[in-house]
């Protein structure tokens, strides 16, 4: 096969596997942000974290949100319910990001398999 | 010792090709070790038990907590297996009694897993905490990141969404639970009759379609209020064409995909802690013991 050809090829599994490692760690990201609290399950994106935040500056003490299977929830202690998934968040979003650096250093496919 | 008040139940029916007793105690021993030590039972018939007793792994009894062995006769269902793309064979499925877990399970909130869904986190301990009657999966990604076919998306082209029995999770006190494991039984004692009306071909009976028909029905058929997901909402697994290559620990490990419309081209994937159902029974007892080491450490 021609050298250049063959090089390309090489090229194309290594990046089609760097991609497949990368939704992984996506994926494993997305599961790391569920976090259990009042008897339901919740997923700590940004946007709730934020509503959260704005909820508690507005001064309520209380409120109804929807879980991750949209059940309304009432959380009666706010900051504690900000903290748990701001928490999770940080966590997750750190490994990601320790996790992809260590990723886009591999070169080989045979690297990434170990 | 009293039993607690949450567990996780696994199912295990031997039979002549596919040994699923050594493969429930890898299942067992791989949760006790990233479920933070969880409670758990096995469900067993007397074959699989003595088959256990006699030429078990030796580690079997430290992988159960509690162990139910009944007297039964299973009903012919006969499942086509792949192994690799390369490799084929029919073998015995015991699946049909798959529903009476709602009576049997010692739990009050229980988690049913099979015994091909390897746990790699501690994720699906968070569904404990909540006050869900009733929990699945309905989406699933395979380890090459595709969606699955679309007989595993939908009952057929048009029809209802199919929900995963992979992994089942149920409160005791949940009237939805007992009215789904109800209506589960009824499906399955008229298997014929709603494979017509929701048309879905093939002669094998599949819990998937029964536990879809069943949350179908409890919703009105129409949408879903009854069901709810379990956490992450989307299920890992690989195909019965995937071949675990390499273990690195026992939630690390790589996997060779092939391609389903060119087997011949694959890639690797490697999964790491995360949970996932590799329906290629015959790869986890080829890596059997590299598996059982590290899920022992």
């Amino acid at each position: 096969m021609d050298k250049k050809l063959a090089e390309a090829l090489e090229f194309s599994n290594y990046r089609l596997t760097i991609n497949n490692q990368k939704q992984n760690l996506k994926l494993r990201m997305h599961t790391m942000c569920i976090v259990g609290y009042a008897n339901s399950i919740f997923n700590a994106t940004p946007e709730l974290i934020a509503f959260v935040k704005l909820i508690i500056d507005s001064g309520n003490t209380q409120y109804v949100f929807l879980d991750s299977n949209e059940n309304p929830v009432l959380v009666t202690d706010l900051n504690d319910f900000y903290s748990r998934l701001l928490g999770a968040y940080t966590s997750a979003i750190n490994e990601y990001y320790t996790e992809l650096i260590k990723l886009n250093q591999v070169r080989s496919v045979a690297e990434i398999v170990g | 010792m009293t039993t607690p008040k949450n567990g996780l139940l696994l199912i295990a029916y031997t039979n002549f090709t596919i040994n699923y007793g050594a493969l429930a105690v890898l299942a067992a021993k791989l949760a006790k070790r990233h479920m933070n030590n969880i409670h758990v039972t096995l469900m067993t018939d007397e074959r699989t038990y003595r088959e256990l007793l006699d030429n078990g792994p030796s580690n079997f009894r430290t992988a159960f907590d509690n162990i139910i062995v009944e007297n039964l006769d299973h009903e012919t269902n006969i499942r086509l297996h792949h192994d690799t793309p390369w490799y084929q064979f029919n073998t015995q499925f015991s699946n049909k009694n798959k529903h009476t877990i709602f009576q049997k399970s010692p739990y009050q909130k229980t988690l049913m897993i099979d015994v091909d869904y390897l746990i790699g986190n501690d994720d699906l301990l968070k569904i404990f905490d909540t006050d869900y009657g009733l929990a699945l999966f309905k989406n699933a990604i395979s380890a090459r990141n595709h969606a699955p076919r679309m007989q595993e998306q939908k009952l057929n082209e048009h029809g209802i969404d199919m929900w995963w029995s992979t992994v089942v999770y149920w409160d005791k006190d949940s009237p939805e639970a007992e009215i789904f494991f109800n209506v589960w039984e009824h499906v399955k004692e008229n298997y014929n009759y709603y494979k017509f009306l929701y048309k879905f071909p093939g002669a094998l009976y599949r819990t998937d379609f029964a536990a879809s028909i069943a949350i179908h029905l409890l919703n009105g058929q129409n949408g879903n209020v009854v069901v709810n997901q379990l956490p992450g909402k989307v299920m890992r697994y690989s195909d019965q064409m995937d071949d675990i290559i390499k273990v690195h620990d026992s939630n690390d490990m790589v996997l060779l995909c092939p391609i389903p419309a060119t087997p011949w081209k694959c890639t690797v994937n490697r999964i790491k802690k995360e949970n996932i159902h590799v329906m290629n029974k015959l790869s986890i007892l080829r890596n059997y013991e590299t598996l059982m080491e590290m899920a022992e450490q």
